[in-house]
């Protein structure tokens, strides 16, 4: 595939004490890589929304920023154009978000740690675009083909849709015996982190389902528990001896699935109960801490992964914990709704 | 001597990240590790490596990063590649 760039800035991420750029920065570093994942984040974003081909033969990248005053960038606006047989394909989505935010976040606990930082003082994350007359640096990851098969709902073992609702164009199918696995765990492990790998796999239907704008849907049919991954509180580590071998149970299910994520449990307290109403409940909510996202990047490097937590929820109801499913969206790993089914 | 055609695929767990050398022509040569292919897949394929300790698996079992490509039999040609990470609330 051919793949035209069309930027002329270099990308610069800062942390300082000013909102604005007087005074020397407390962290600086290059962002071009950043803002390249964005681009990666977008292309498969367009590709599961069917509005871009999953390989088209000519790809154009443009990327703008959005000023909140030059040189400090609010947002980016990555455009696409892809061409495939003749025809293109335009796709534009606007990125507020972007690996730097956590990136801050590091630097601040940091800069906190070593003193440098107050530990009530405010300090300002700022992404920068600098425009350069050279030819870009950025250095964009190969956009291999997604794995998606033509396949239907009935081969993929879904017999009835349940509870919930899909996200127009990202529609997400769970198996009812995952959802009930998973929070079961949730709560035998109690305060202790649990999990596990997530067998699945993407299709293709003929057409879109209700209420959806995509063909392409995700299916997260089973999970698979190992007593070689070893969980305590605030910590799941995962082993890979254990997910390799999920991943040949997958395939010796035969059908089709590989291990799509991991899910793991953020926490439950069996003898409280109110985990959800308690805002100073000292257990994380079921979100993406820092420590999540750099395992799932690491562990499934495709933005097109999805990230189950099971846990507590602030304001959700009831005195149980909740299954949270998130995508990566707008440059971060965002909850999104999506549908239960059975089997 | 003929040398037949050795092609080694990695890709991640979900088969997303896929990248399929050629040893010989793709930047590996047979005197290569398990260990430097797994850096070039990481590299090639703009995977950061986050400070962690990576590993190649082929159908289930954990490969010796040191052996070089030439000593890998031709069914274990398909690998997935992982580090050794954590998750967690904190």
């Amino acid at each position: 595939m051919e793949i035209e760039l069309d930027q002329t800035f270099a990308y610069l991420h800062e942390v300082r004490r000013e909102p604005d750029l007087t005074g020397m920065p407390l962290y600086s570093a290059a962002a071009d890589g950043d803002v390249a994942e964005l681009v990666e984040e977008a292309s498969l974003w367009g590709v599961l929304a069917g509005r871009l081909p999953a390989a088209p033969d000519a790809l154009q990248v443009q990327i703008t920023p959005h000023w909140v005053r030059e040189p400090i960038i609010g947002s980016l606006e990555i455009t696409l154009a892809a061409r495939r047989r003749g025809k293109t394909m335009r796709f534009v989505q606007r990125f507020p978000h972007g690996r730097w935010f956590r990136e801050a976040q590091r630097q601040l606990q940091l800069l906190r740690d070593q003193k440098t930082v107050g530990p009530e003082e405010t300090v300002y994350s700022m992404l920068l675009a600098l425009a350069c007359d050279r030819s870009s640096t950025l250095r964009l990851a190969p956009f291999p083909t997604p794995c998606i098969a033509a396949r239907s709902l009935a081969a993929c073992g879904v017999r009835t849709l349940g509870a919930g609702r899909l996200l127009a164009d990202r529609p997400v199918l769970v198996n009812q015996t995952l959802i009930e696995d998973t929070l079961r765990k949730c709560c035998e492990a109690d305060t202790r982190e649990t999990g596990g790998a997530v067998l699945g796999q993407m299709i293709r239907l003929d057409q879109a389902l209700p209420g959806t704008t995509t063909r392409i849907v995700t299916v997260l049919s089973a999970s698979v528990d190992d007593h070689r991954h070893a969980g305590d509180t605030m910590r799941f580590t995962f082993d890979p001896a254990a997910l390799a071998a999920a991943a040949q149970i997958a395939e010796l299910r035969g059908l089709g699935e590989t291990v799509q994520t991991v899910y793991h449990t953020h926490g439950w307290k069996n003898a409280c109960g109110n985990c959800n109403q308690n805002p100073r409940c000292p257990l994380a909510e079921a979100d993406p801490s820092l420590q999540d996202y750099q395992l799932i990047e690491s562990l499934f490097p495709s933005k097109s992964t999805l990230l189950p937590i099971a846990g507590r929820k602030l304001g959700a109801p009831g005195r149980s914990p909740v299954l949270r499913i998130h995508a990566w969206r707008g440059g971060r790993l965002q909850a999104i709704p999506w549908q239960a089914y059975s089997d | 001597m003929v040398t037949a055609t050795r092609r080694i695929a990695m890709s991640d767990l979900s088969r997303q990240k896929r990248l399929e050398a050629e040893v010989g022509t793709d930047g590996l040569s047979d005197r290569h590790t398990v260990g430097q292919a797994v850096e070039h897949y990481l590299d090639a394929m703009r995977i950061r490596q986050n400070g962690l300790r990576w590993t190649a698996f082929s159908r289930g079992v954990k490969l010796d990063s040191k052996t070089e490509l030439s000593d890998i039999p031709e069914a274990d040609r398909e690998w997935t590649v992982m580090p050794e990470v954590s998750a967690g609330g904190r």
